[in-house]
């Protein structure tokens, strides 16, 4: 009963706030995959949220392919018998 | 149940869809249960040290990295699947998805990402032998125990647990390109701790497993025939701990070790058998034997290696 009433209240929340956000001037249009219905824009505040993440998975993901790179290059160096 | 898991799932998707934005990278991590990849990772790291012959230190390394990559996939593979039972539970319904905090397609595509990634990087730095048995811990915790097991029976973390025993296996096999007596007990010490260890959690979580509608054996059986099944699991956790010392597989540090934290690990379990409390927030010794149990399997684990190593106890 308290988790119904504790999802209706999320559900409203949420559906607040899309209303709010639909009011606003558009000033970016960022469909984010499934996370966001297309069409919906986001006000400044929630772009900058956006880019702010996006910018920060990005520079995480190329720190995550340098260290793969630097791995692969050791593991052909020890293959190769170069290292022990 | 598994209809009504697909139903759920697909609700949960609509309503997520609303509101979520660009998950932040500290979701993804919290998508890969950091605090289980610690246990899972330091009996991988075990079974690597404990297995006779040496491995050079960049292959030794990449093989616990592919260890820690796919348990990491596996448990974001499981949390997309249980988005929507994690939402009806208090413990899991702050994780990002259910919370919808990210995306259920970015979960997938990121665990899928992972599982591949390890199995491919441990046949291609590693051994095959050991990327397959990674590969196939992944499909039983994934798809066996998550989509199967977990909605289908009380029995789920009985074989479930088996998931969750490879670690150590897959460490040895790296350094040996084989599997022998020894890291076969190890996964037995993990697939029968695994038990007691989880229950004692499910007696003091009950209602929320009740609510999500997963059958753990305190929803199914009672919680007086889970505290009587836990006793059990811990007499036979004892003879299988103490096992590697009378075949000669470890030394005495490690025998009289084994013997001293099993039986207390019995101890607590004959306490918790005892105790007949129903009141969550009373179950202290089922919390005990909770806290305990995760120490008990570490130390374990890490005189084993001590026996193996320091004093080449084998």
């Amino acid at each position: 009963m308290e988790q119904k009433a504790q999802n209706a209240n999320s559900r409203a929340q949420a559906v607040e706030g899309l209303a709010k956000r639909e009011s606003l001037t558009p000033e970016l249009d960022v469909s984010v995959g499934e996370g966001r219905a297309t069409g919906q824009h986001l006000n400044k505040e929630e772009s900058a949220k956006v880019l702010k993440a996006q910018r920060a998975r990005a520079n995480l993901m190329a720190i995550g392919l340098f260290c793969l790179c630097i791995l692969f290059f050791m593991i052909t160096i020890v293959k190769i018998g170069l290292w022990g | 149940m598994t209809q009504t898991v697909t139903d759920r799932n697909t609700q949960s998707d609509s309503m997520m869809a609303d509101y979520a934005i660009v998950a932040d990278w500290r979701d993804f991590i919290a998508l890969t249960k950091p605090g289980v990849l610690r246990l899972v990772v330091f009996t991988g790291l075990a079974g690597l040290l404990a297995a006779p012959g040496s491995i050079n230190p960049i292959i030794g390394f990449t093989a616990i990295l592919c260890i820690t990559l796919a348990a990491a996939g596996a448990a974001t593979l499981n949390q997309w699947y249980e988005a929507d039972i994690d939402g009806i539970m208090k413990r899991t319904s702050k994780r990002p998805l259910p919370s919808g905090r990210m995306d259920r397609t970015s979960a997938l595509h990121f665990g899928i990402g992972l599982s591949a990634l390890s199995v491919f990087l441990m046949g291609v730095a590693v051994n095959w032998l050991a990327a397959g048995i990674l590969a196939f811990s992944i499909f039983f915790y994934a798809v066996i125990y998550t989509m199967w097991l977990k909605p289908n029976t009380p029995h789920n973390i009985v074989i479930g647990g088996a998931a969750g025993a490879f670690p150590p296996v897959i460490g040895w096999a790296a350094v040996t390109g084989d599997v022998t007596a020894l890291p076969i007990i190890l996964f037995a010490i993990i697939f029968i701790w695994t038990p007691p260890h989880f229950w004692a959690l499910a007696l003091f979580v009950e209602a929320d497993y009740s609510k999500a509608g997963i059958p753990m054996l305190p929803v199914t059986h009672g919680k007086a025939e889970t505290r009587k099944q836990m006793l059990g699991y811990s007499v036979l956790l004892l003879l299988v701990t103490i096992l590697p010392w009378p075949l000669g597989l470890t030394g005495a540090l490690y025998g009289l070790f084994a013997t001293g934290l099993s039986a207390f690990f019995l101890v607590l379990a004959v306490q918790v058998f005892r105790a007949k409390q129903d009141d969550a927030k009373k179950m202290r010794y089922e919390k005990k034997l909770f806290a305990y149990s995760i120490i008990y399997l570490f130390v374990i684990f890490g005189v084993l290696v001590a026996d193996r190593i320091l004093l080449g106890g084998a």
